[in-house]
């Protein structure tokens, strides 16, 4: 009697559950599934979806010059970006953490960066690289010939700075908050043994923002995709080469509505983020695992 | 008690919910019931007197049964002078016309020719405002009154008189006080019914043109800031401000009813405003009919009084009746969309006859880059799309700025050949031109542009391509061919690109090292550089910015000047759209016996339209198709900036005189370039040339955008020609692999 009313409750609160998730899971549903299935469907078919065509969309895409730019560019961009951005932060992390005050202040003037808006930042970037702005005039002051910046290979380099000025302090917020997870007991311990510093980094503190880094790292790769914005503001659809992103060519593709090649890049960008994201979480499990 | 709770809710919310949609049943009974009665659009033909060739629509007064209309009318003599005179047309509903010259202005308004206008005071009293030339071309401004219903008139001679330039609207009160606004000095005024001044009134006169009505003694103008009408009683000393805001560079009329509504008219349509009330009523949509027309100025309005009131107004040259059909549907019943990214005059005029034909359908004509637009093309393109790919979107598309092959390819666009066949007849060669390669029609321009050059002796060698014509240039000797005048860097550029650039937006190889390594050998026999309008007196004062955005629109004035000074022998120009705007071009090669050929029979297409196949309404898209390629509506506005493509109006454009419009050019004080309507001949070999045209213009504004400043930065040595051909081979192969 007593299990057949554990079982009743037991449905009840399932039902409450459901009830509970039920508007989540219609957004996600209709926002995110339904549309992603869409996407899948339409990247076997043809731009106005109504004859299939197979893998046809596939091969048109990889044979295509400027999604191979692009996406070379992109990946270019990561893995350049991505461990700078990091490397950067957890350094400026290390330094501030037992400095309270400190981190007091940087905590606020950190994130500053990402209240700033786009709009402005774009600003100051062609104020500065502009082929008329600050950065030409200094060179002509120096001796040396002004430069379109924005429109050679140097616009890379403006856009990774961009990028690491934008997301830097966010990172240092992040470290600063795995870096206080780690209980004071273990460095204690490991000095009692005559451990110094570096040992202490590397056996207690590395180890221990495991679960940072993996955050940390999936945040920094979705967040280096939004660099497009300023790159679009800056140099709009067609930027020096250097610059041509993923998001450029999905956007021009857009404007000629090749919706069919859209969604098979992005069934491919969601492959490949999944594939990296899946990849760090089991190497993740696997430390656990073996700790 | 919760579960009554609960069922009570759901019951309410069942009950909202239903009370919210309503039975279809019945709304659908409802629309069908209430659905007839709205204002309708009439042009009123004038009929010209004997004798005479020309006239103007200078006053209208509402009748009990009709309306006067009050002209300018102008005889051509035999001696070349032309002589105008003053008539009222009497026109009553049952048709009657009865045509009367007006003695009193034709006695007192001999010098009359400027801004004239004629209104009749409640009173019965006619009042004419105009503007004449005194000694030194100095504006004389008169304010003439007939009490005696036009036969014999005085002229005002108070002191308010003299301080006014134009009067563009004036009205009497109740009083025989005279209000008007002045359009030239920009101030609002009120004057005795001796024209001394009284007082000046507080309105807006910047930000939009003054205006004013007039009535009993009421005066209504544009508030300061134009966001609203402000409505002086000068009874009790009272003022009201009627909600509205002035589009800008818009034209605004109005006009009190007998009842105290005051009418507006602008481009929008017509409103109507109660005198206690506090809305505006849209009683016509200026979409709808001439009211939107670019081409459309009105000038005067006045309402008939009646239940519901009609409404007269007129332009220059038409007089336009609005009233109430209560027979007509209220709604129609189907929405055709026209969509294009910019405004473009034939398809506006196209809506307004299509309109106007018929009620069952209103064509709704949507410019996604309007006046108020705040998105960047891109944004409305891809807005488009995004329609496009649900399988809606507009049943028209004039694609100018669109990606029309993208659309061909992926079948957005429907097959109009069919639809083509059974319109007015085209210009056969446009239209076999703008055949896709698998010999359907799926686009097709209502106008084109034709490119256009001069040169002594045999030009269609030197302008035949790109090479020639760099051999033209080098072999020209110390009279260089072209002018770097109107050509440095930046033009040479961007006219080249457009003329001889076919082969780069085909990445064919070797096109760009050929096509950069001519356009060098151009620029350096012209001697071309950065600067335009080099020692061209009438440039003087003007930046490069301005002169820029100038000369890509005109380049034909620095070419003239280089010509008729021996600065270059030959003139390429940018794309003729109408003998109007080319005139000083064809002049100027008549006079300084040059010959003029085309560029390789290529055209500028404008104002391409093509039909969504996923649209709704295919057979009213037909329909309005038909109506596009018309005689009336091709042939509908002679300033249009584009030749007509229908075959009966490009004859008649191109047979047609206008012996009122002429314009000069003093190059010095020895030579001046006086151009008056093309001869015959002139006509004539242009008419064989666009017969003969067969390639449109293989721009892309994109990639042009992007090539430009390549091309630019290898003219002024910034770059090598290996360098710059790099970059360009680069930014077209990326281009064009996307």
């Amino acid at each position: 009697m007593i299990r057949a009313r554990n079982k009743r409750m037991g449905r009840g609160e399932a039902r409450a559950a459901l009830a509970f998730l039920a508007p989540s899971l219609i957004g996600i549903f209709g926002m995110v599934l339904l549309p992603t299935a869409d996407v899948i469907r339409r990247s076997f078919f043809s731009a106005m979806g109504n004859t299939f065509v197979g893998l046809e969309n596939y091969r048109a895409i990889f044979e295509n010059e400027s999604f191979r730019l692009a996406v070379g560019n992109t990946i270019r961009f990561l893995l350049v970006c991505i461990p700078l951005l990091l490397l950067l932060s957890l350094a400026t992390a290390l330094m501030l953490y037992r400095r309270k005050r400190l981190q007091d202040l940087f905590r606020t003037t950190y994130l500053l960066t990402l209240v700033v808006p786009v709009t402005s930042v774009v600003m100051i970037i062609q104020t500065v690289f502009h082929k008329n702005g600050l950065l030409s005039a200094l060179c002509a002051l120096l001796g040396s010939t002004p430069q379109d910046w924005l429109n050679s290979e140097f616009a890379f380099l403006v856009l990774v700075v961009c990028y690491l000025w934008k997301y830097f302090g966010y990172n240092v917020i992040l470290w600063l908050a795995g870096l206080a997870a780690i209980p004071d007991s273990y460095y204690e311990a490991a000095r009692v043994d005559g451990a110094n510093e570096i040992k202490c980094f590397f056996y207690i503190t590395l180890p221990q923002l495991g679960g940072t880094l993996f955050i940390t790292g999936v945040l920094a790769l979705i967040n280096s995709f939004k660099v497009f914005r300023e790159a679009y503001l800056v140099a709009g659809r067609y930027p020096n080469s250097s610059i041509y992103m993923l998001q450029h060519v999905l956007s021009n593709w857009f404007s000629n509505l090749d919706m069919q090649k859209i969604s098979a890049a992005a069934v491919l960008l969601m492959l490949s983020i999944l594939l990296v994201v899946f990849a760090a979480q089991r190497r993740m499990d696997r430390k656990k695992e073996g700790a | 008690m919760k579960k009554a709770i609960s069922i009570l809710l759901c019951a309410v919310l069942l009950a909202g919910a239903i009370g919210c949609s309503g039975p279809s049943g019945a709304s659908n009974s409802n629309a069908a019931d209430a659905a007839t009665g709205r204002y309708m659009e009439q042009v009123i033909d004038l009929p010209i007197p004997e004798g005479f060739s020309e006239q103007y629509v200078i006053g209208l007064a509402a009748l009990e049964n009709g309306v006067e209309v009050f002209t300018n009318t102008y005889a051509d003599n035999k001696d070349g002078t032309s002589s105008a005179r003053y008539f009222r047309y009497t026109i009553l509903d049952d048709g009657s016309v009865k045509t009367a010259e007006e003695q009193w202005l034709n006695d007192l308004a001999v010098d009359g020719g400027n801004e004239m206008r004629v209104i009749r005071a409640k009173d019965g009293a006619l009042y004419m405002f105009y503007s004449g030339f005194g000694e030194n071309y100095q504006i004389q401004p008169h304010f003439i009154v007939s009490r005696d219903d036009g036969k014999t008139g005085t002229e005002l001679t108070g002191d308010g008189i003299s301080t006014i330039a134009i009067a563009n609207s004036f009205g009497v009160l109740d009083d025989g006080s005279i209000a008007y606004t002045d359009y030239f000095n920009a101030n609002l005024g009120l004057l005795d019914q001796n024209g001394s001044m009284v007082e000046q009134l507080e309105g807006e006169t910047g930000k939009a043109t003054p205006t004013l009505a007039a009535s009993g003694s009421r005066i209504a103008t544009i508030a300061p800031e134009a966001k609203a009408i402000r409505v002086y009683d000068r009874a009790d000393g009272t003022s009201a401000n009627y909600e509205y805001a002035i589009a800008e560079n818009s034209s605004v009329i109005m006009a009190f009813s007998a009842d105290g509504a005051l009418y507006l008219c602008d481009a929008t349509g017509i409103y109507r405003h109660t005198q206690d009330g506090t809305l505006w009523e849209r009683i016509m949509d200026g979409g709808t009919c001439n009211l939107g027309l670019p081409s459309f100025y009105p000038g005067n309005m006045v309402i008939r009084a009646g239940s519901p009131d009609t409404i007269y107004l007129c332009d220059s040259s038409s007089v336009f009746r609005y009233w109430y059909d209560e027979t007509a549907p209220a709604a129609a019943s189907e929405e055709l969309n026209i969509f294009s990214l910019k405004e473009n005059e034939t398809v506006q005029q196209a809506v307004v006859a299509f309109n106007r034909a018929q009620s069952e359908v209103l064509a709704i004509y949507t410019v996604a880059m309007g006046q108020d637009a705040g998105g960047t093309e891109q944004d409305y393109i891809k807005a488009l799309n995004t329609e496009l790919l649900a399988g809606n979107g507009p049943d028209v598309l004039i694609l100018d700025g669109l990606p029309v092959e993208s659309y061909v390819q992926k079948g957005v666009l429907a097959e109009i050949g069919g639809i083509l066949d059974q319109a007015e007849v085209v210009l056969p060669n446009i239209r076999t031109a703008s055949q896709s390669p698998d010999g359907k029609l799926y686009a097709m321009p209502t106008g084109i542009r034709v490119p256009l050059a001069y040169a002594s002796g045999d030009p269609d060698s030197a302008f035949s391509s790109l090479s020639a014509l760099a051999d033209a240039c080098e072999a020209s000797g110390t009279e260089p061919l072209l002018s770097s005048t109107a050509f440095n860097y930046q033009m040479l550029a961007e006219v080249l690109l457009s003329y001889y650039g076919g082969d780069l937006y085909q990445n064919k190889d070797g096109a760009v090292n050929a096509f950069l390594s001519d356009i060098g050998r151009i620029s350096k026999a012209i001697g071309a550089d950065e600067v335009l309008c080099e020692g061209w007196e009438a440039a003087q004062g003007s930046t490069q910015e301005e002169l820029l955005k100038v000369v890509r629109m005109q380049n034909g004035g620095p070419q003239i000047w280089a010509n008729a000074t021996n600065r270059a022998s030959a003139a390429l120009f940018l794309p003729m759209g109408s003998l109007y705007g080319g005139m000083i071009n064809l002049a100027a090669a008549e006079q300084l016996n040059k010959t003029f050929c085309g560029i390789n029979k290529q055209y500028e297409p404008v104002g391409i339209v093509g039909v969504n196949r996923a649209g709704k309404h295919t057979d009213a898209a037909a329909s309005f198709l038909n109506t596009l390629f018309s005689y009336d509506v091709q042939s509908g506005n002679k300033f249009a900036e584009q030749f007509p493509v229908n075959q009966k109006a490009i004859e008649e454009t191109l047979n047609r005189v206008d012996n009122t419009i002429s314009s000069g050019m003093s190059i010095d004080p020895e030579i001046t370039i006086f151009a008056e309507w093309p001869s015959e001949a002139m006509r004539a070999m242009l008419g064989s040339m666009i017969k003969e045209l067969n390639r449109p213009l293989a721009t892309d504004h994109t990639l042009s955008e992007m090539l430009v400043p390549l091309i630019v930065s290898y003219l002024d040595s910034s770059d090598t020609l290996e360098t710059a051909a790099g970059k360009m081979e680069s930014v077209i192969s990326t281009y064009l692999s996307e």
